[in-house]
């Protein structure tokens, strides 16, 4: 029997980075008495989180700044289909947890004046980026931990790796992971359950992303009954590393950063004639990929790629200002950025789409709570800007921990207790699922590159209905295949091969939900831009796209997106 | 020696390496490509013990940011710093070409 006795707690959280520990303090706050389960699959100072370099929004100065502006500027990053509510809801809340964050700990850079310093990032009209030198997540989630600490009733359960939601008479009863010390599935009761597992870029294969992020906990609620909100939007960051899909920070372009074709033109001027380097991710995105397309990029062995140039801006700004920038191209591209350009090309970033949730974190599913980059509110709709992620994280992450506590407060879900039999059935699932020996078996790397290989031809920066479909059809192929799956490692005691093979089940939902979004999303809107729908269609689809999991593959509905007082209006910029 | 153990320990050190930042990703991946099969004593206890650091603290010391304090260490990071190769071949077309800077409207 590989099931170990299990562990009650009044709330599970899964999930260590920004949003979970954000709603771990935010529900022991809330209430004196309970006590949460912290369960990480890596220990919580190696989340995701730690990766975010160049700040976090919020409206801190208000000289040229308002509540209005933020939000009208999230909006219409949206293409707007961000819900209105969420987006007013949440520019008001962001500098109050801004400021709750520092006096946790986190060191804001200054202006010389002794004020908080603010950056411009992309779709933002005013500086309104705070950020902690070059470290900002890191710092953000060191702050987080050590307040963490100070509660002896949030208890840590660390490298556990969660593989389903427990589900008894139609809510949440806590989860079940595998101890990857021990190899056994513990069962974690609770009487209500937070994800907040981030992202899931590695559904793509050139990503930002690190290796961790597997998009597990928006699978765990799908296959819960949950339905996935919006996830044909996944956004493309302009500028990659060829050959790795390291990030290179767009405060290169806030700096005065230009980007070449081949022949020597600064593009954008075709593009974004206006905010040129400045403007949105989904645009510039789409503005190097038709330069690739019309053949004035150039060839290398990874693809093709254009050139950001800082050359102009002289060896002493870029050693003040972005010396993290020339560190990564000398590191990893082997080019001074002082003395030539830097290979960029556009890369998979960030997933808009998640857990259906609403502005309380809240899930269909009663006691299920969601937030971060795993949840979808939405306040990001079809293009998030870049530096609202990490503040969603705290606002929304406080707001899931506090509601979260109060439907435990008040009953939660504990009517009647979940069976036993229910960790022990899953158990079951999992040797027979992973642990089989099959002959000749399908290889786990190889399902995954080929997964990889179909989303980034199908469901790229553009896409159209034959794509589309043809990456849906290699996928429900996968699927199939991966019901014949062999794995070499038979230990017990963290055993990758596992966890790699539960992971790329996760992602192949998630991948299927993405393409099915795309297919039936007949339009073009932010980060979804189809070659055979051009152009938004606001009658039909200014909606959120609602996938639910069913065994023929996703169902999806449509439900309209809240528009409060911001009419959409056709984005430019 | 024990095999299990050391599929386990491998296995651990495998788990361990994934981080939140794509740069360790990256470092860590190869490290354990070139070095893994060959850790032992004090080179495997230096390393275990690094991979308790933070990231951040892990990625300064590969990029030569901070210096270790502790000397033990320093064998195997001068080896994650070897990792640290460029992953890119640069067949630079652009290199000498006049760039062309419109007047912005
Ligand atoms: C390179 C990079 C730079 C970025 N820069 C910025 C920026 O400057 N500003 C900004 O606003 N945003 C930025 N973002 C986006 C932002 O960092 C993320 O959206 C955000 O940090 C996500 O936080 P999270 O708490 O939702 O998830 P994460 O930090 O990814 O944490 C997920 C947690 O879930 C746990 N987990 C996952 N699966 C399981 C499982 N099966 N079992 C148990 N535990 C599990 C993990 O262990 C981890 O603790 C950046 C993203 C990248 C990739």
């Amino acid at each position: 029997m590989s099931l170990t006795d299990p562990v009650v707690h009044d709330i599970v959280l899964v999930g260590g980075g920004g949003a979970g520990i954000r709603a771990a303090i935010a529900a022991v706050e809330a209430d004196p008495k309970l006590t949460v389960a912290m369960v990480s699959k890596v220990y919580p100072m190696r989340s995701h989180t730690v990766s975010a370099e160049g700040g976090a929004a919020g409206v801190v100065k208000t000289e040229n700044d308002s509540f209005d502006l933020h939000a009208f500027d999230t909006i219409k990053g949206s293409d707007f289909i961000s819900d209105q509510d969420a987006v007013e809801a949440f520019v008001k809340e962001a500098p109050r947890e801004l400021l709750q964050l520092e006096h946790w700990g986190c060191p804001w850079s200054r202006d010389p004046d002794g004020r908080v310093a603010t950056r411009t990032f992309g779709g933002m009209s005013t500086p309104r980026t705070l950020f902690a030198a070059d470290k900002t997540g890191f710092h953000m989630l060191h702050a987080l931990f050590q307040t963490s600490l100070k509660y002896d009733r949030i208890v840590r359960y660390d490298e556990q790796f969660v593989t389903s939601l427990i589900v008894h008479d139609g809510a949440v009863r806590g989860v079940t992971a595998i101890d990857l010390h021990s190899g056994k599935l513990l069962p974690i009761y609770g009487r209500a359950v937070i994800i907040c597992t981030g992202g899931a870029g590695k559904v793509f294969p050139f990503t930002t992303n690190a290796s961790i992020k597997t998009g597990d906990g928006m699978a765990m609620a799908y296959r819960a009954g949950v339905p996935l909100k919006d996830m044909e939007f996944v956004q493309y960051h302009p500028t990659g590393l060829p050959g790795t899909g390291i990030l290179i920070t767009e405060a290169s372009r806030a700096e005065g950063g230009y980007l070449f074709n081949k022949e020597g033109d600064r593009f954008l001027s075709n593009y974004v004639p206006t905010k040129m380097e400045l403007g949105p991710r989904d645009l510039l995105s789409r503005a190097i990929i038709e330069e690739m397309e019309a053949g004035r990029a150039f060839e290398g062995k990874h693809g093709q790629y254009v050139h950001l140039d800082l050359t102009h801006l002289g060896e002493k700004k870029i050693n003040e200002r972005l010396p993290f920038v020339r560190e990564l191209a000398t590191k990893y591209v082997g080019i001074d950025p002082v003395k030539q350009p830097i290979p960029i090309r556009p890369v998979v970033h960030y997933c808009m789409g998640g857990i259906d949730t609403d502005i309380n974190g809240a899930t269909p599913l009663r006691g299920l709570y969601a937030a971060g980059e795993v949840a979808c509110v939405s306040i990001n709709g079809a293009n998030r800007l870049g530096s609202n992620s990490l503040t969603e994280c705290l606002v929304f992450g406080a707001w899931a921990g506090k509601h979260a506590a109060q439907y435990v407060r008040q009953g939660g879900s504990d009517s009647s207790p979940a069976p036993e039999s229910i960790a022990r059935d899953e158990w079951a699932r999992i040797e027979r699922t992973y642990l089989q020996d099959h002959k000749n078996g399908e290889r786990i790397a190889t399902i995954r590159h080929e997964m990889q290989d179909a989303m980034e031809k199908g469901c790229g920066v553009y896409r159209n209905g034959e794509t589309i479909q043809a990456a849906r059809d290699k996928l429900l192929t996968l699927r199939e295949r991966y019901g014949r799956i062999s794995i070499d490692d038979r230990n017990r005691v963290f055993n990758t091969d596992l966890t790699a093979a539960i992971e790329l089940d996760f992602m192949l939902d998630i991948a299927l939900a993405m393409a099915e979004g795309a297919l039936r999303r007949t339009e073009s809107r932010g980060a979804h831009q189809r070659r055979d729908h051009k152009g938004r269609n606001d009658q039909q689809f200014l909606t959120h796209t609602i996938a639910h999991r069913t065994e023929d593959g996703p169902r999806l509905e449509y439900r309209p997106a809240t528009i409060t007082r911001w009419q959409p209006e056709e984005r430019k910029y | 020696m024990n095999t299990l153990l050391d599929t386990e320990e491998r296995n651990r050190l495998r788990w361990q390496c994934r981080r939140g930042l794509l740069e360790l990703d990256l470092v860590l991946e190869r490290f354990l490509e070139k070095h893994c099969n060959r850790l032992h004593g004090e080179h495997l206890s230096s390393f275990q013990t690094l991979l308790t650091y933070t990231d951040n603290e892990i990625w300064d010391l590969i990029r030569a940011r901070t210096e270790c304090r502790d000397v033990r260490f320093a064998e195997v990071v001068q080896w994650m710093r070897e990792c640290l190769a460029p992953h890119f071949d640069v067949e630079d077309t652009a290199v000498g070409q006049t760039r062309k800077i419109p007047d912005l409207p």
